[in-house]
């Protein structure tokens, strides 16, 4: 496609300004067609969009569109400089270190928000222990950027003053233990990007990207409203994901739309076409919104793809059947790792959870859920966004096992509060009980504002830090095979009559004669299944 | 005796069930949430007459794919709360999907409230004709228009549901006496003089 080229070189060929009929089509409308919407003028936004209250906009043309394109491109440039200024500190002069060290620390201190642009509060973490920990931890960045420098140098590539490096050392135990202890916020971007092969990608793709851009300029469907719904959505407290609010001339105050936002809205967009078995699944926008605070759009969509098949497979699926593989995954971890928190999480009456039978891959414990926007959005927002970070560091860089070993670093780290909940001596029902330990396990990770102290806990003082990808692996598959299995079974059951509601029902019936405690013990009732599936094996064939 | 009730909040994608909530619990308001990705979870003491009551309410995901992963939060819930957009139409036909869901997954042991959210906009396409002839259709227990932004409403929609409730506790209450072996209420007892926060203090609200 020759006009693939041209929006490369942000000269649109002329061939695809096709007008949309800005009468009968309003190609982004978020709202139902029900409702006409009055023709703004088009000057109060030089973006074809005009937010108004609520995110309306304006019939755009294709012309328009490469305009915006361009725009945001261009203003997202400047962003991303600004961010990376602020984060950037040069350590390699002296005269200078003590006093931009002191501006680092300062200027986040006196500032409501982080280096990022996220609030430095919440519900969870207060300005004040923000502070606390920046105090210290500023100085910490410092020191770890000026051991990366010489690092760097040492393997002979040496970093220019704010100039991000493109190329790292070959992979080592020791640059395992610098990407452990964080990698500099500013080289951050290039640094995942390379660990996670993405230029080899790119290499494979070239031009791709933009044809998708280009592809999906003007398309609305199912996934694109979706997205909309979500864009604002996304990081909503974050500074570079608001609307700028514009005074005019005329002293009436407009609000664009932040380029980062638009941008995000592309990357998006192309996903959901590139890979239509996901389009657009909720989570994904929290993603693609964080790597594009590090790397400009291209970049961050092969790193979205990436992610999706490699780190994350299946986990954005229509089915969302990746969300319980690896729910399957944890829960085995957790028995192996961690036998006290699994005694907890699980109720030990359930049939599911006694010995020798692993009905629990299948039959998720309801506390598992919890622990779905851990692999669904790799804790953004589950943890605080530093902390964020530095798993994602590890992340890129060692593989996919990163995420179960944090994932039980917290379960550990939280051991304590959940055992003040499960110890209790109270007359409690499980279901209360199985609320109380859910509120903990979702709140407590949002504390977890000291990530030495978990990167420490993690990878220094647990028996999981030895987990390998390869255990990670054949976990992964095991659990897959078993629920295959048991999907299957229930296929075959249903063709010879026995419906899924009968199933429930027997199951139902178990469950509660066991919780009544009236006679039938698990083994038993193992053992009439066992025997109940062996006269169906038997009628199968 | 403080008795919980578990209410799940459904619906679309968007249409501000996480504002509902936040409103109710924290009587504030963002134009713009986090999207919610799989569960949250919140609870809150109410006070009623002479009756303290414990809700837990549970926050989901809107988009489809998302509800394979809410049944075990729908299957002991008292309350269903179905929320629409009264700006989005598709938000409002697919009030429908989410009533099948609920008794498929729950019978008609539980009590579903409609909930017309963002009654502040002035781009209304859904009714409240329409919404009411919808929950008499479907069959829910009541229907009513909210705005978590100037917060119109909310704390009505709350107080009509714990109001309905105690019905629901004798209904089961009697159940139970008859011998049937399901109920939805848990009770725990609180001894006498204290007051209820206190044997709940692990509370994070």
């Amino acid at each position: 496609m020759s006009n693939v080229k041209a929006l490369g070189n942000g000269t649109p060929n002329l061939g695809i300004d096709t007008l949309v009929d800005s009468g009968s089509t309003e190609p982004f409308t978020l709202i139902s067609n029900d409702i006409s919407i009055p023709p703004t003028d088009s000057s109060s936004s030089t973006l074809g969009y005009t937010n108004g209250k609520r995110g309306r906009r304006n019939p755009i043309t294709r012309k328009e569109s490469y305009a915006s394109l361009k725009k945001s491109r261009t203003s997202l440039e400047l962003i991303r400089n600004k961010i990376g200024e602020s984060m950037a500190t040069r350590s390699d002069d002296k005269i200078h270190l003590k006093r931009i060290n002191r501006t680092t620390k300062n200027s986040i201190l006196h500032s409501g928000r982080d280096r990022y642009g996220f609030k430095k509060a919440n519900n969870h973490i207060s300005e004040g222990e923000y502070d606390n920990w920046w105090v210290s931890y500023s100085q910490y960045l410092i020191k770890r950027k000026k051991k990366w420098e010489k690092m760097m140098a040492k393997n002979g590539l040496p970093t220019a003053n704010n100039v991000a490096p493109t190329r790292f050392p070959p992979r080592s135990e020791s640059l395992r233990k610098f990407v452990r202890k964080g990698i500099p916020a500013e080289w951050r971007g290039n640094a995942w990007f390379y660990f996670a092969r993405g230029s080899e990608k790119l290499r494979e793709n070239k031009d791709v990207y933009d044809r998708l851009v280009d592809q999906t300029m003007d398309i609305i469907n199912e996934n694109t409203e979706a997205i909309e719904k979500d864009l604002h959505r996304t990081f909503p407290e974050n500074i570079h994901f608001k609307n700028i609010r514009i005074q005019q001339a005329n002293g009436e105050v407009i609000e664009e739309e932040s380029p980062l936002l638009q941008t995000l809205r592309r990357v998006l967009k192309c996903f959901s076409l590139y890979r239509p078995s996901i389009g657009y699944c909720q989570s994904l926008n929290f993603i693609a919104g964080l790597l594009l605070i590090y790397m400009d759009e291209e970049r961050a969509f092969w790193m979205l793809v990436i992610i999706s098949e490699r780190y994350l497979p299946g986990i954005h699926d229509f089915n969302l059947e990746g969300v319980n593989v690896h729910q399957g995954v944890l829960l085995l971890c957790l028995r192996q790792y961690l036998p006290d928190v699994w005694g907890m999480i699980v109720d030990k009456n359930d049939v599911r959870y006694q010995e020798g039978t692993n009905a629990f891959l299948y039959d998720l414990p309801a506390l598992s859920f919890c622990t779905t926007s851990w692999f669904m959005s790799i804790f953004i927002g589950v943890l605080p966004t530093e902390t964020t970070l530095r798993v994602w560091d590890c992340l890129f860089y060692e593989d996919s096992k990163t995420i179960f070993q944090i994932a039980l670093t917290i379960f550990k780290m939280m051991e304590p509060e959940l055992h003040r909940i499960a110890d209790r001596d109270t007359n409690e029902d499980e279901e209360f009980l199985s609320s109380e330990l859910f509120q903990v396990i979702q709140n407590f990770p949002k504390k977890l504002l000291d990530v030495n102290r978990m990167m420490e806990e993690c990878f220094r003082f647990s028996n999981f830090s030895k987990l390998t990808q390869d255990e990670v692996v054949k976990c992964k598959q095991y659990v897959i095979e078993s629920r295959s299995r048991y999907h299957n079974l229930i296929k075959k059951r249903s063709a010879i009559g026995l419906k899924e509601s009968d199933r429930k029902e027997l199951i139902k019936s178990s469950e509660t004669l066991e919780n009544k405690k009236i006679g039938l013990k698990a083994l038993n009732w193992n053992g009439k299944l066992n025997h109940r599936m062996r006269r169906l094996r038997h009628k199968l064939r | 005796m403080l008795t919980k009730y578990k209410i799940v909040f459904l619906g679309d994608q968007g249409v501000g069930k996480t504002s509902l909530i936040t409103r109710f619990m924290y009587d504030t308001f963002d134009s713009h949430y986090a999207a919610t990705i799989g569960i949250d979870f919140l609870s809150k003491t109410m006070y009623l007459d002479d009756k303290t009551i414990r809700l837990q309410l549970w926050d989901t995901a809107g988009q489809e794919r998302f509800r394979s992963l809410i049944p075990s939060y729908i299957r002991d819930s008292n309350v269903a709360i179905v929320v629409y957009d009264i700006t989005n139409k598709d938000s409002f036909n697919d009030v429908q999907k989410w009533f099948d869901y609920i008794r498929e997954e729950r019978g008609s042991d539980v009590l579903i409230v409609l909930v017309g959210n963002k009654s502040d906009l002035e781009d209304k396409v859904i009714t409240s004709e329409e919404g009411e002839a919808l929950a008499k259709k479907i069959g829910c227990n009541f229907f009513i228009e909210t705005s978590s932004k100037n917060g119109y409403n909310v704390k009505k929609l709350f107080k009509k549901i714990a109001k309905l409730l105690p019905e629901l506790q004798n209904e089961n209450a009697d159940r139970a006496l008859g011998g049937d072996e399901s109920t939805n209420i848990q009770t725990i007892n609180v001894s006498a003089g204290k007051p209820p926060e206190e044997s709940l203090s692990s509370c994070q609200c």
